[in-house]
């Protein structure tokens, strides 16, 4: 079991108010699953993802990521899991505006500890597989949105994760170029890769083969659909 | 094991992240030109001052030693009291024997290791006016001295020669212009022979100094000397101060002349065991050195006054380090998301600073000895660079970053990457 999760709560403490953002889950999720996360807005989803994600620790409940209890770990060793074994896609890119593609791809690779012969080999091979090998220099601003979700995507694949994370990766782009992303992640996945997604949209869940439902912190629905 | 936990030697990770830093800001640096040129200014001028005031201190410290023990040997200096000694009774002092050529004599026989003596009468700020036919100098001391004088300070002629044993034996109306009244009497003529008048006595002009390049300027070349002995027979005052100087054979060491003298000074002032001397004894490395602690002490509260620039450059880099962090919050988030640690977001920060400070740091050390150099020409003095201040201003610009870059730093590395990757 890849990710296994028990009785996860994240509560939030705004003023004397207590909000359960995610309110008791558990889940388990195998290697190379496609697992799109949906729900209304306030349902959690986000919430949940920083969780798996590792940039948050659940306020109660275990989660167990590749056999490793990582509930209760230091900052430090958070951001270690983060390196090696998390790739995030966000819905606004979030590439380093002054580092070109390549540059931004290498990131991870610098925080892992890798040799700058051997970054800039692995930058070019995932740039490669995204089709940007041509764009390895440019900027984000020189780039269109899809091709900036291409190296946002380029950068999670780099350091070989064992889980891909993307949280609305659609969100901001035109629907043509949603799609186009969306079937660069069923190539990933055909490659044996791991996918959670959080999406709105009932067509780009569509892609994915188990689809998750929130509702106020809860699952109210797990269906497989492959 | 899945592929994502390949081992990694962390100390590989250092050196990487730490050039990414580093390339990252430099990088910050060339895409915020005007800030960082702004802010590397102020430090550079911060710099500039302190090392222009370091050098120049030195330098100026050297020679203004070098000008006031103006001798090629290290000599002697007998006084009747310390001339820097306070705490004693001054009127008690003043009545003690003059040093007398009695005593010169007396050591000039008697003394193994003596080389040359001298007796010199210092006027004690009396002033006089040389005149020869028109023209006048300004008020200027006249000291009397023995023939040996001019080599006991090495002081170098330029026309004409030193007034000789004969002279002084004579009491003869001999005089060695300074190099400043000889300019203000003779500014176009041969003064060698010529009879100037002091008051309404005579002198013959037998020879004239070349001049010093002092960094004290006139002061040390607006004099003449007389032989002491005409000096007591025309110019002689109640209280006029006797000094002797001596200079040491080369195969003595300094500590043993001062021994023998001390002991031979006791014997020619006829002390009995017990009473204290009525004289004392001041080396010439003794002043260089005293001179030398006060020159310290004067440049320490320079730099002390000047680093305060330094300090406003500090506050300036902290407030750009705050702008820069804010703007990059998202980043921050970012690089946390990809896995920086809260220490790699501190460090990049801190590199950040202090490459800032660092290269005004720089630029502040080049400008600054540039500075100190053109002082060094405009008022000639030996322009030494001393290299340990140069690395102690690069250094120490570097460290300002540090510091003041620390509270930005810190601020950065402990964001909660969640709320930094939502930052608007
Ligand atoms: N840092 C926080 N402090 C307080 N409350 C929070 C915080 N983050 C999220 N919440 C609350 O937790 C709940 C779940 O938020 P979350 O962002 O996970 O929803 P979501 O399902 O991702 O919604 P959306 O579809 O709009 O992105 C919301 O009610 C939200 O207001
Ligand atoms: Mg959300």
């Amino acid at each position: 079991m890849l990710i296994k999760v028990r009785d996860v709560k994240k509560i939030y403490e705004v003023g004397i108010q207590k909000i359960e953002a995610v309110a008791g889950i558990d889940l388990e999720i195998d290697r190379n699953e496609y697992v799109a996360i949906m729900g209304p807005s306030g349902s959690g989803k986000s919430t949940f993802m920083n969780l798996l994600g590792c940039l948050d620790t659940p306020s109660a409940g275990d989660y167990w990521l590749n056999g490793k209890e990582v509930s209760n770990l230091s900052d430090d060793e958070l951001a270690r899991i983060r390196n090696r074994e998390i790739g995030f896609v966000f819905q606004t890119f979030n590439l380093l505006p002054r580092a070109t593609a390549a540059q931004n791809v290498e990131l991870p690779l610098i925080y892992g500890g890798i040799s700058a012969d051997e970054r800039r080999d692995r930058a070019a091979e995932v740039l490669e597989s995204v089709g940007l090998t041509d764009r390895a220099k440019h900027r984000p601003n020189e780039l269109s949105g899809g091709q900036r979700q291409r190296v946002a995507i380029a950068r999670a694949m780099v350091n070989r994760p064992s889980i891909i994370l993307a949280d609305e990766p659609t969100g901001n782009l035109d629907s043509k170029t949603g799609i186009e992303i969306m079937s660069l992640f069923d190539t990933i996945h055909a490659a044996g890769n791991t996918i959670v997604m959080v999406t709105h949209e009932e067509h780009i869940a569509d892609y994915a083969k188990r689809v998750i439902r929130l509702l106020d912190g809860k699952i109210e629905e797990d269906i497989r659909t492959d | 094991m899945s592929a994502g936990t390949t081992g990694i030697d962390p100390r590989d990770k250092k050196g990487q992240v730490w050039t990414e830093n580093f390339r990252q800001a430099l990088e910050v640096i060339r895409t915020h030109r005007m800030r960082s040129w702004l802010l590397i200014v102020g430090v550079a001028i911060g710099v500039t001052t302190v090392l222009a005031m370091v050098t120049v201190m030195s330098g100026l410290g050297k020679r203004i030693q070098s000008d006031i023990v103006s001798a090629d040997r290290p000599y002697l200096f007998i006084s009747r009291f310390d001339p820097m000694g306070g705490g004693q009774d001054r009127r008690d002092l003043l009545r003690r024997k003059q040093l007398t050529i009695r005593d010169v004599k007396f050591l000039e026989e008697n003394c193994a290791s003596c080389e040359k003596l001298d007796l010199q009468i210092d006027p004690q700020g009396r002033m006089r006016v040389l005149r020869y036919e028109g023209e006048r100098t300004n008020l200027i001391q006249v000291v009397g001295a023995t023939h040996n004088m001019g080599h006991m300070y090495s002081i170098s002629i330029e026309y004409g020669r030193f007034f000789t044993e004969f002279e002084t034996d004579r009491s003869r109306r001999v005089i060695v212009l300074g190099y400043g009244p000889a300019k203000d009497l003779f500014p176009n003529r041969d003064p060698i022979g010529k009879w100037i008048k002091i008051g309404n006595h005579r002198y013959e002009v037998v020879g004239t100094m070349a001049s010093r390049e002092s960094v004290l300027g006139s002061i040390s070349e607006n004099y003449a000397v007389i032989p002491f002995t005409t000096y007591e027979k025309d110019l002689g005052y109640r209280f006029d101060d006797y000094q002797i100087g001596i200079t040491i054979k080369p195969e003595f060491e300094l500590e043993e002349g001062v021994d023998e003298v001390h002991a031979l000074m006791r014997a020619s002032r006829k002390l009995g065991p017990g009473e204290v001397n009525d004289f004392y004894i001041t080396t010439s490395e003794g002043f260089k050195e005293m001179l030398g602690s006060i020159l310290t002490y004067i440049g320490l509260v320079l730099v002390v006054i000047s680093s305060i620039g330094l300090m406003v450059g500090g506050i300036g880099v902290m407030n750009i380090m705050l702008i820069s962090v804010t703007e990059r919050t998202r980043e921050v988030g970012v690089r946390m998301a990809l896995g920086a640690r809260r220490n790699d977001i501190m460090q990049q920060f801190l590199i950040e600073a202090a490459t800032l400070t660092g290269a005004g740091g720089m630029l502040g050390i080049f400008l600054g000895l540039l500075t100190a150099r053109g002082v060094a020409k405009l008022i000639s003095f030996p322009y030494s660079v001393p290299i340990i201040w140069i690395i102690i201003a690069f250094v120490f610009s570097a460290s300002i970053g540090l510091i003041f870059g620390l509270y930005p730093a810190n601020r950065a590395a402990r964001m909660d990457p969640i709320k930094a990757l939502h930052y608007e």
